[in-house]
């Protein structure tokens, strides 16, 4: 019995020593090996009465236990350090830079005009594609604004010919959809649009519009309001007020502008909303009873509201750019940082 | 539309600040584009009055006063001439500002103390014209007994705040004083006063023939006698002053006054001018006429004009002649006022690059009956100002008179557009407020407002008072799907896949000069054509995409930004007969420095293999914009759709580029056929693949592709996938070979390929090779 005890003191002792994972296996030889005293005393067992075999054999397994725990135990604090110091000898410094790709970039407009339409997408509207060039029809007639309309004038239009016109609106694509597709009508139309503005810090003579229009049984100016209004909080954010003020369109009846509160102050008044707080963003109104009658739908059967707005005038206060020449300019310095 | 807010409270008892009447004012739709105060250029310029004068010691053309400002006599050095000891002037003290932003400051002159300026009318902001009491040149000199130091803008009545109205072009009756008067008074629930007018007696005595009355639908006219024209009086002046107008006399200046007022322009003529007392309204005959701005016009056929019987007195609602101009002497004036078509006036105005105040207002399309409002309301003034005396009666030709309208007032169809529930009687009560009577349930539309003509323009007006605020935000109960098509989808992962690529997007004008096509060594095509361009740069719609990507790149590398990528998903433009323009949509990417040849085609085939575009390949081009041994044609499905190449050297130069630049354009709409949106998946293989490297020494001219051609053909079916890995040409092989090397990969979908089997089909491969291309195995 003190045999035992010794035994183990000494393998404690031995592997408590051990400095290095291979010396621990060389002690774990030494120790639980064929060549081992314990190995010897398990092959001794024959020797003993067979009364006492069992008894014996049961304590030499135990030692055997033990010391295979304890190197167990070592071994794993022992692996630990020894990982450690690998690990710190492979110390990098972090702040080198990372290893990138190269990769481009969308232009804003397509970045803003993304963000839009999936909002609108969002609430059930289908993206229709526009044309550039139409009929004087499609661009005033259809959309109220007769051969000697004011508003004709005003909208300082490119022409090609009698008949046909660069796009002064996206309007025009509403009656495309409206000739071409009963009621319920909910779609939105990004394209561009021209006007003979001298290019400066805040005038290009193509610039990109988005339409809306929405055309169904009991649509209602409530209706338009509350679309916007969810417009304009998934763009700029949840917090944002939007106002509607009376306006003038030919083709919508009401007809109003949309503000939204500030993007530079909130609403508290600063340089860029002369201190009214709010920013116009867009143009809206109930479809003009005329327009709806200009397509074959009834009026007194149908309504419906139609909204625009202008792109570049949407990313320009989204990103804070103050050129809108830079949107066409197309150098990468810009194009990248969005 | 200017309105200077004192004259505006003469027609509505305004009690609110101007902060709050113009958020309340553009709520209910008068849109407010800016405010600005009268005296706002000039500061700190009080009264002061002159003590004494003395000469300067050490300059003979200067002289030293004593001013006292009030609280204190300052010391100030003029050279004016025209003061005298106790002339009460304006002072521009230390810190003080002048119109032209001068800062005044205290200094020396001539080694005495300067401890401000004595100013003229003219360093105050103003003219002569405006202050006719003002000096030739000098010091302004205060008439009356003011107070001492007090804010010359006080003293002045320049203490004004004038609002800037956007005036939309259906409100015609807007672009008035009263008219906004009318539309505060409904938004602030007060009651409008009229003008004081004078009766009219009428009587068409007068020689006056409209021949054109589609053209002008009225015309009356008021002779004046024993006139006696002087300056205006200040308060009249002031007013014109503040809405950006010049006085000049007192009865042009009563004409202006009562346009701005009413809305409805107004006319005078030296009625000695006027030769056989006979006036026409008809439509010029290729005529000139020197206007008032002394400018000789040609009048064309379709202008209509006032004349009389040998000459041309003024175009008919835009300016007046320079003959019958109202001048000092001037003793007989004829009053004009009238009604001219909108559209008319517009033609004609905008032919003679000539827009008036008057014209402003007719081209909107005034109300005929606006012309009896102004005429009464000018006559009183006339009278009032004892400008001259009306001895006769007033000429009115009016055959067609324009009447009320009446719309039925239908509360459910307004309460269903609006999504509201707004009582009849609270619409009638609104309508009132803006003069809208109700009559057995009738709207009885006054002829100023010309805009309403059906339930819409009534729901406006009502929710315009009732408030755009006061109704609730709902969404439409339509159940529609949305969503983008697959056209628009596809695009969006074009963009995508070439962003990933290292590609940057740009949007490009979609005009070109007609000049871009020979730029770039480009046929002319069937441009459309732009009638009224911005100069020639951009008179044509694009023909092609690659002259503005060009352009870009140019500009780019003038920034130094190098190694770029760029491309652009855009419509070019092709005229055709009898219908609109084709617009057909092309990709254009354009690439230079590191991105060569082989980077643009290896972005396309990795587009292509994105889009599921199985069968393309690339044949040699012959563009001859592009280099001609360093192009290809971009084919899929045996049709070509576009090109990629490098830019030819010439073309190269036109833009000024000194770099090799990359191009390549694709037609979307083959795209859009051939992307396939339908992937089937494959099992994963089984059994392992077995690869062998073969180096191929073959001449120069023979492709690549021939040789992978050769090698699938004589291959089995287990080749998996050939690879080049390497291309080489220089010293260690003679010089017109190259050696290509490949790696085919070789698997069997059912078992392990065994060696003996890759072996056979690898020595078929390589014989086939050396008797097809003479290819040695290196």
């Amino acid at each position: 019995m003190i045999e035992l005890e010794d035994l183990k003191q000494h393998a404690f002792e031995l592997i408590n020593n051990a400095k290095s994972l291979k010396e621990l296996d060389e002690i774990k030889i030494k120790l639980l090996g064929k060549k081992s005293e314990i190995n010897s005393l398990m092959k001794s067992l024959k020797d003993l009465a067979p009364s006492e075999r069992p008894i014996f054999g049961e304590k030499i397994n135990a030692l055997r236990n033990q010391i295979e725990n304890k190197l167990n135990d070592v071994k794993n604090n022992l692996f630990e350090a020894e990982q450690n110091l690998c690990f710190q000898a492979e110390k990098i410094d972090i702040t080198l830079p990372g290893v990138t790709n190269k990769i481009g970039n969308l232009h804003p407009l397509t970045i803003v005009l993304n963000d839009i339409q999936n909002i609108f997408i969002s609430m059930g509207y289908e993206v229709i594609d526009a044309h550039d060039v139409e009929t004087t029809y499609y661009n005033f007639d259809a959309l109220n604004i007769p051969k000697n309309h004011p508003a004709r004038d005003e909208q300082d239009t490119f022409y090609i010919n009698d008949e046909q016109v660069l796009v002064t609106a996206t309007s025009p694509m509403q009656i495309r959809v409206m000739e071409t597709r009963k009621p319920p009508i909910k779609i939105v139309s990004p394209g561009r649009v021209y006007r003979t503005d001298e290019i400066d810090a805040t005038h290009t003579p193509v610039f990109h519009q988005m339409e809306g229009l929405v055309v169904d049984k009991n649509i209602t100016m409530c209706d338009l309001k509350g679309t916007l209004d969810v417009f304009a909080k998934k763009l700029i954010g949840e917090n944002v007020k939007t106002r509607f003020r009376p306006h003038y369109f030919p083709f919508t009846e009401p007809s109003a502008e949309m503000d939204v509160t500030c993007f530079v102050c909130s609403g508290e008044g600063c340089k860029t909303c002369k201190n009214t707080g709010f920013i116009e963003l867009l143009g809206c109104g109930m479809v003009h009873p005329k327009v709806l009658e200009n397509v074959g739908i009834d009026p007194s059967e149908f309504s419906g509201f139609a909204f625009g707005m202008g792109i570049e005038r949407i990313a320009m206060q989204h990103f804070g750019i103050t050129d809108i020449r830079l949107f066409y300019e197309n150098d990468v310095r810009f194009l990248r940082q969005f | 539309m200017y309105v200077p807010f004192s004259w505006l409270k003469k027609f509505v008892n305004l009690d609110c600040s101007v902060n709050e009447f113009i958020d309340k004012m553009t709520m209910t739709g008068s849109k407010v584009e800016s405010v600005k105060f009268l005296g706002e250029k000039i500061s700190g310029i009080v009264v002061g009055k002159i003590l004494e004068i003395k000469k300067h010691p050490n300059a003979d053309k200067l002289v030293i006063t004593k001013v006292d400002i009030g609280k204190e006599i300052l010391q100030i050095i003029t050279g004016a001439t025209n003061i005298f000891e106790n002339a009460i002037v304006p002072v521009a003290v230390h810190n003080s500002f002048l119109c032209d932003g001068t800062k005044i400051k205290k200094n020396k002159l001539r080694g005495e103390w300067s401890q401000g300026m004595l100013c003229s009318i003219e360093e105050l902001g103003y003219t002569k014209n405006q202050f006719p009491e003002a000096p030739d040149n000098g010091i302004y000199i205060f008439k009356d007994d003011v107070e001492l130091g007090a804010d010359v803008r006080e003293i002045l009545e320049l203490t004004e705040d004038v609002i800037d109205f956007e005036i939309t072009t259906n409100r015609p009756d807007c672009l008035s004083i009263f008219g906004i008067a009318r539309e505060a008074a409904a938004t602030f629930d007060k009651k409008l006063n009229y003008p004081l007018c004078e009766d009219l007696s009428i009587k068409n005595d007068l020689d006056i023939e409209v021949r054109n009355s589609d053209l002008c639908k009225r015309y009356m006219a008021q002779i004046i006698e024993n006139v006696k024209i002087e300056p205006s009086p200040q308060w009249l002046r002031h007013r014109l002053i503040s809405c950006g107008i010049n006085p000049i006399n007192n009865i042009v200046d009563i004409t202006n006054y009562v346009m701005l007022e009413t809305g409805q322009p107004l006319h005078a003529f030296d009625a000695t001018y006027i030769s056989h007392d006979k006036i026409i309204v008809r439509t010029a005959e290729n005529e000139m006429l020197k206007t008032l701005d002394g400018v000789q016009r040609n009048l064309t056929n379709d202008m209509l004009v006032i004349a009389d019987p040998e000459k041309i007195l003024a175009v008919a609602g835009v300016m007046g002649g320079e003959s019958s101009k109202i001048n000092e002497a001037t003793k007989k004036i004829m009053i004009e006022s009238a009604n001219f078509d909108g559209y008319s006036v517009r033609q004609t105005s905008k032919k003679l690059n000539l827009r008036t105040d008057a014209s402003m207002r007719y081209e909107k399309n005034l109300d005929p009956n606006l012309t009896e409002f102004a005429m009464k309301r000018v006559i009183y003034l006339i009278k009032k100002l004892n400008c001259g005396e009306i001895l006769s009666p007033t000429f009115d030709f009016y055959p067609i008179k324009n009447n009320s309208r009446q719309i039925k007032l239908n509360p459910d169809k307004i309460n269903g557009l609006l999504g509201t529930n707004i009582s009849a009687q609270e619409m009638i009560d609104i309508l009132e407020k803006i003069e809208l009577r109700v009559e057995n349930g009738f709207i009885i539309v006054p002829t100023f407002r010309n805009d309403l003509e059906n339930d819409a323009d009534i729901a406006e007006e009502i929710l315009r008072f009732y408030g755009y605020d006061k109704i609730p935000f709902t969404l439409p109960a339509s159940k529609n799907i949305g969503g983008k098509s697959k056209k628009q989808m596809l695009y969006d992962k074009i963009k995508n896949i070439l962003v990933a690529h290292a590609a940057f997007e740009m949007k490009n004008f979609s005009f070109e000069s007609p000049k871009a096509a020979e730029k770039c060594m480009l046929e002319n095509t069937n441009a459309v054509k732009i009638l009224n361009p911005l100069g020639e740069e951009f008179s044509i719609m694009r023909t092609n995409t690659i002259d503005a990507a060009l352009r870009c790149m140019s500009f780019n590398l003038n920034q130094k930004n190098n190694d770029l990528i760029l491309f652009e998903i855009s419509k070019i433009f092709e005229n055709r007969k009898n219908d609109l323009p084709l617009e057909k949509e092309f990709l254009t990417i354009i690439t230079s420095g590191e991105n060569d040849f082989f980077a643009l085609k290896g972005i396309i085939v990795s587009l292509f293999e994105q889009l599921k575009i199985n069968n393309f390949d690339f044949k040699n081009g012959d563009k001859n914009f592009l280099h001609p041994f360093r192009q290809a044609n971009i084919f899929i499905n045996q049709e070509t759709v576009g090109y990629l190449g490098e830019v030819h050297p010439q073309v190269s130069k036109n833009y000024d580029i000194k770099h090799r630049i990359y191009l390549a354009t694709i037609d979307l709409e083959y795209i859009c056929k051939s992307a396939c949106d339908s992937v089937k998946f494959k099992p994963l293989p089984k059994f392992p693949a077995i690869s062998r490297d073969i180096a191929l020494l073959v001449n120069k001219n023979i492709s690549s592709k021939s040789l992978c051609d050769t090698i699938l053909k004589f291959s089995d079916n287990n080749l998996e996938d050939v690879k080049l890995f390497d291309v080489y040409e220089g010293k260690q092989i003679a010089n017109d070979m190259k050696s290509l090397a490949y790696k085919l990969i070789f698997r069997a979908c059912d078992r392990t390929l065994t060696e003996d089997e890759i072996n056979s089909v690898m020595q078929k491969i390589i014989d086939a090779l050396k008797s097809e291309h003479d290819a040695i195995l290196r």
